[in-house]
């Protein structure tokens, strides 16, 4: 799940249209109750084929709300420090900065969940933290990108023109930057939907329950059905995220 | 107009600029010339106070450009550079109108002023729409001058603006730059270590060594009389008295009387080019003609040697 979320680019080049794969993600989430003779025929020693504990619907919006709530924080921190970091009187903290976030990133999210309950108990903050942490890298570091990518000879002739910094932050500099950026939002988006699933295990409500559950009661009906809804949350998000991506090419 | 007072510049151990004065009148076109590290651009860099001196100061029009916001400054200073620097996110036509638009002029005075930059630097309006990638270099610095000038700064910046470009298109640019300096008297301050285009443009040049001024003067006073071995050998020894040629047109050496029977040059043509059309038709006699094709007079070849004859009180 995760492998298959963390690379995009491996997707095949043939996009399905959005339209029909949103089709497919409804279904799913909807549908789910019915495929009930499917999955009991799939496994028949199971007593219960279909996870109902909770709606799938219900699941996938609180899945969304976890990842839509850490993404964004650490999108205003990813952000906000790889300006911070590529100004003047920030340069000085550039190294600091990615050591950090390389350090959140390679620190894995199951030991941050299992560090934060002593302070957040269980539930949905110890994931959002965790969640947080593991996103920020892949945001500050296409923000740090793009800002570099900006070809120095137009922030050279901007200033030499008359554009004070904010103005130059803001008409030059981030709409260069702004695609690699927003591939760094993507890229953060798509794993946190997958790792948004561990959060299960210390109590948030998540697309991982069902998969959570599956493994401790040996169902694996359970765990493809989790791992089904999350994979089509993932494509069609990172389908919804390339259409956007082509709309501000042209 | 601009007056530079005693600036120094270190660049660590390393000295930009050491103690250098120099002021320029309105309407100069200054070029700031000399080996690479020799101090050129820093200076430059310094009259729109993208880089700050160590001491002295530096007035335009009287007033001490510390005193000014940096960026307020320099949207009153047009500027160019070698790498051009073309936002690439906009069109030719909002690229060009930076400066009105920093300057928030209304719209449609911006449009207006869009029209008569176009006419004035020879833009193929059909080019406006385009981005700058959809341009050849030459034509993207065309671009860029377009840009320094779209707000009628009356100080023009230029560093090294056609050293990247082929030859056709320098030529052509420098051409331009001239015309358009005729025109519009703006002062331009133009930094290149190429001492023909300095030549060619200048109406005083500055050649520099080491942060300091080798030699001040006219294109002529620099060829005739340099002040020492260095300015000698950097305007070429051997080649001064062609380039002098190059200086001068054919009509200060002109003669009135007529001849039918001899290949004929313009009167605005350089001596270099009759020199040049002399040995190529193996002839010593010109016959000069004006821009409507009219003989007006002959040239010959002892008028060539006769107009270098300062070369005794050199």
């Amino acid at each position: 799940m995760k492998a298959e979320a963390q690379s995009p680019a491996a997707f095949p080049a043939r996009h399905w249209p959005l339209s029909l794969l949103l089709g497919i993600f409804a279904a799913a989430v909807f549908l789910m109750p019915l495929t009930a003779p499917l999955f009991h025929w799939l496994f028949p020693d199971l007593l219960r084929p279909v996870y109902t504990r909770a709606s799938f619907l219900t699941l996938t919006l609180a899945h969304c709300e976890l990842v839509f709530a850490s993404t964004a924080v650490a999108a205003c921190i990813g952000i906000g420090t790889g300006l911070y970091v590529t100004r003047e009187s920030g340069k000085e903290f550039l190294p600091l900065a990615g050591a950090l976030a390389a350090i959140g990133q390679t620190f894995p999210p199951v030991a941050v969940l299992a560090l934060a309950i002593p302070l957040l108990g269980y539930g949905a903050a110890p994931t959002l933290v965790a969640l947080v942490l593991y996103s920020t890298l892949p945001i500050l570091e296409a923000t740090i990108a793009g800002l570099y990518a900006v070809p120095s000879a137009a922030r050279d002739a901007a200033l030499g023109l008359g554009f004070s910094p904010p103005g130059l932050l803001w008409r030059v500099e981030l709409p260069l930057a702004a695609p690699f950026i927003f591939a760094g939002l993507r890229n953060a988006v798509i794993v946190n939907i997958g790792t948004a699933t561990i959060g299960s295990s210390v109590g948030a409500l998540s697309l991982g329950s069902p998969i959570l559950e599956g493994l401790s009661a040996s169902n694996p009906a359970y765990v493809i059905q989790g791992a089904l809804v999350v994979s089509l949350l993932a494509v069609v998000t990172d389908q919804a995220f390339e259409a956007i991506e082509e709309r501000f090419k042209r | 107009m601009i007056e530079i007072e005693g600036i120094s510049k270190s660049f660590g151990a390393l000295k930009a600029i050491d103690d250098l004065s120099l002021k320029l009148p309105e309407g100069a076109f200054c070029t700031l010339v000399g080996p690479s590290g020799c101090g050129k651009s820093t200076l430059l860099r310094m009259i729109n106070a993208m880089i700050m001196p160590d001491s002295g100061r530096i007035l335009l029009r009287g007033t001490d450009i510390r005193t000014l916001r940096p960026d307020l400054l320099r949207r009153g200073i047009g500027y160019v550079i070698q790498s051009v620097g073309l936002f690439p996110h906009w069109t030719i036509a909002d690229n060009i109108l930076t400066v009105p638009r920093l300057l928030r002029w209304p719209e449609e005075r911006c449009a207006k002023r869009l029209d008569e930059i176009v006419a004035l630097t020879e833009i193929d309006p059909l080019w406006l729409t385009r981005y700058p990638r959809q341009l050849s270099g030459g034509q993207q610095q065309r671009i860029g001058v377009a840009r320094a000038l779209a707000a009628d700064p009356d100080i023009i910046l230029m560093d090294e603006p056609f050293a990247a470009l082929d030859p056709p298109s320098r030529a052509n640019l420098q051409d331009e730059m001239r015309r358009i300096h005729a025109q519009s008297k703006k002062t331009i301050i133009f930094v290149t270590h190429d001492i023909d285009e300095a030549l060619k443009l200048a109406s005083v040049i500055v050649l520099m060594n080491k942060g300091r001024i080798a030699q001040l003067g006219t294109p002529r006073e620099i060829l005739a009389k340099p002040a020492n071995e260095f300015v000698q050998s950097f305007i070429g020894g051997g080649a001064t008295h062609l380039r002098l040629l190059d200086l001068e047109q054919v009509s200060t050496r002109m003669r009135p009387q007529m001849a039918e029977q001899a290949p004929a040059i313009f009167a605005h043509a350089s001596l270099k080019d009759a020199l040049n059309l002399m040995l190529t038709e193996g002839c010593t006699l010109l016959a000069v003609q004006d821009q409507n094709g009219q003989r007006i007079g002959t040239l010959h070849i002892a008028d060539l040697i006769e107009a270098n004859d300062h070369r005794g009180t050199a």
